[in-house]
Order: structure tokens, then C-alpha cells, then sequence
């Protein structure tokens, strides 16, 4: 019986905590979503500093949990978004507007998939 | 390559951690359940070791989800006969009375051909002789023969052999296994007077002795390496 309770516990904990993980990624890219749309929307108005320093609070976010975020994404998936933030800053600097529009709209949808992929959804599951 | 070395050692050590948990049935007898489980498991486990990439967690997760499954059902099955057949399935009597039973074997889609086979790997070549021929939920098939083919035992002539009892390892490569001694009910002084009797003065010099409650040796010194 006692085995019954120890693979009870592990199924709950494993639960519990694909939950809690699901939970905090979807927090943390929610706040860096809503920092690049942010960004995006100062860099049209011509606000090209609120646009960087959104931009670097974002990746400031992304840097501060990558050692959890590397545990528990795809290696790929987590470089693509490292990727992303380094050129969008880069674009920043030099201000290319189109440029930069394009490519904060990609990183918008990287990091957006990346919670969406860990919902419990029917199309996920499917 | 430190990673790769590392990763193998941790999921070697959770299947092999897992697959004792399940328990002694699992080395030999693979119901379907853990047949699944077997093969999920071998493949959960390389993907991770071989690819960087993926989080170890992406192996350990799901390794550690299917045993822990694998061990609920198991306790259900053991509790609920009609669970147990729905997942084990049921034995099957292929042959009854020496008479093959068609439907049965074309329900469990034997031929006839690995029927003879299997009756032949247990000695038995004559159908007619058969009994019972049962298709266990494993795979195996056990066969019961005719009383009249069945083998001659001392019970049968009425002249039943002494028990034997099951001899403990008292000298194990020079160790003494003082437990085992202790369980014969053997002291050390014995020990010392049947190895001096055997010729050798020190435990160190034995490679294996072992006794039963009977008084029955078996000696084996240790022979140069070499």
C-alpha cells in the first residue's frame, strides 16, 4: 500500500507542479508581451527611449528566469527568444521602424507560444 | 559530452529505480500493461541522453508518470478480477482433452503451427497425450498432460525421498556470512574444525562453502588466479 501512496504523491506533485509551471510561464510572458506591445506603440509615436528601456525591462524578465526557463522549454525555443530580444534592441538603437516593427511582432508571437504550448487546450492535446 | 554522460546515468537510475519498484514480475513475465510500459520507457529514456536540446525533465516526467501508472493499475488489477481480465486478458484452453479447440485458437490467433511448436519446446509431441493445453495471459503455454503420460514421481511408487532442505552459503570468496551460520545454528568453532578437516586453515583460502540443516557440504577452494 505504501507504494500505492508514494505513486499518488509523485502523480499529484508532478501535477502540481506542471500546473504551477504553466502558471508562471504564461505570467511571465504575458508582462513581457504587454512591455513589447508597449514598446511597439512608444516607437510609432516616436518615443524611442520609453521604447528601449520597455524593451529591456522585457529582456530583463526573459535573463532573470532562464535558468528555470531552460529546464523546463526546448533549448531551441528559449534561444529563438534570446535571439529575438537581442535584435530587437539592436533595431532600437539604430531606430529602423519597419525593421523593428517586424521584428517585435515576431518575438510577440514567439513568446506567445510558448505559454500556448503548455496550456491544456484541446488542440494541444490533439 | 559531460551532459550527455550525466543524463545517461540519472535516467538509467530512475528506469532501473522504477522497474524495481514495479516488482519481480517485471524482468521475466510482461503482461500487456507493462509490455507497453517497457517499450515506452526505452525510448522516453534515449530521446533526452542523445538530444541536448530537449530538458532532461521532457524524459524524467513522462518516465516517471508511466510507472507510477503502471504501479496504480497493477494494485487495481490485483483487487478487481474483472479489471484484471480486461486488462491482462484471460488464459485460454487451446487444447481440452487432447482435442484442439479451434475457436479459442482463433480468437487468440494462434496456428496450429506455433501450438506444435510450443508443445514441442515442453517435451510433448503427441497432441493426444495433452490434457490441457493453456494459453497464459503472458504468452506461455503450459500443458497438462494425461495422468497416464505424465511422469513417474517418488510419490507415485509410494516411496517418498527425505526432504532436502535449502543449503546456506557459509564461505562466500573468503567472506564468512556469519548470519548464514547463525540461521544453521553453526558456531565458529565448527566452521574452523570443517575447514582444518577440508585441509585449508583460513576462511580466506575458501571460495565457496555452503551447508544445509541436513549436514550436507559443498567445498570449493580458491584456486591460484592465473
Amino acid at each position: 500500500m505504501r507504494r500505492v501512496w508514494i505513486c499518488v504523491a509523485l502523480l499529484l506533485a508532478m501535477l502540481g507542479a506542471a500546473a504551477w509551471s504553466g502558471a508562471r510561464l504564461t505570467a511571465l510572458t504575458g508582462e513581457m508581451s504587454a512591455d513589447l506591445r508597449r514598446a511597439q506603440a512608444a516607437a510609432e509615436a516616436g518615443e524611442w527611449e520609453e521604447a528601449s528601456e520597455l524593451t529591456a525591462r522585457a529582456s530583463g524578465r526573459w535573463q532573470a528566469r532562464q535558468r528555470y526557463l531552460y529546464i523546463v522549454l526546448r533549448h531551441s525555443a528559449a534561444n529563438d527568444v534570446t535571439t529575438g530580444l537581442r535584435e530587437v534592441e539592436a533595431l532600437l538603437r539604430w531606430r529602423e521602424t519597419a525593421e523593428y516593427a517586424a521584428a517585435n511582432a515576431r518575438l510577440l508571437v514567439l513568446i506567445e507560444s510558448l505559454a500556448e504550448t503548455e496550456r491544456l487546450t484541446a488542440e494541444n492535446l490533439l | 559530452m559531460i551532459v550527455s554522460l550525466m543524463r545517461t546515468v540519472i535516467l538509467y537510475l530512475i528506469v532501473i529505480g522504477g522497474v524495481r519498484l514495479m516488482g519481480k514480475r517485471q524482468v521475466g513475465e510482461l503482461e500487456p500493461a507493462e509490455l507497453v510500459l517497457a517499450m515506452m520507457i526505452s525510448d522516453l529514456a534515449a530521446v533526452p541522453m542523445q538530444e541536448y536540446g530537449i530538458p532532461l525533465l521532457y524524459g524524467v516526467v513522462p518516465i516517471v508518470t508511466l510507472l507510477c501508472l503502471t504501479m496504480l493499475l497493477s494494485v487495481a488489477t490485483m483487487r478487481s478480477v474483472r479489471l484484471r481480465a480486461l486488462m491482462c486478458g484471460k488464459p485460454s484452453i487451446v487444447v481440452q482433452e487432447g482435442k484442439l479447440r479451434q475457436n479459442e485458437m482463433r480468437k487468440v490467433r494462434m496456428t496450429i503451427d506455433e501450438l506444435v511448436e510450443e508443445l514441442r519446446l515442453q517435451g510433448v509431441t503427441d497432441l493426444t497425450q495433452v490434457q490441457y493445453a493453456i494459453l497464459e495471459t503472458n504468452g506461455d503455454l503450459s500443458v497438462l498432460l494425461k495422468a497416464e503420460h505424465q511422469p513417474v514421481t517418488a510419490a507415485a511408487l509410494a516411496h517418498p525421498p527425505e526432504q532436502e532442505t535449502l543449503p546456506l552459503v557459509l564461505i562466500n570468496d573468503g567472506r564468512v556470512l556469519t548470519d548464514n551460520l547463525t540461521a544453521l545454528g553453526l558456531e565458529e568453532r565448527w566452521l574452523q574444525k570443517t575447514l582444518r578437516a577440508f585441509g585449508v586453515q583460513s576462511p580466506r583460502e575458501v571460495f565457496l562453502l555452503s551447508a544445509d540443516r541436513a549436514g550436507k557440504l559443498y567445498f570449493a577452494a580458491k584456486e591460484d588466479a592465473g
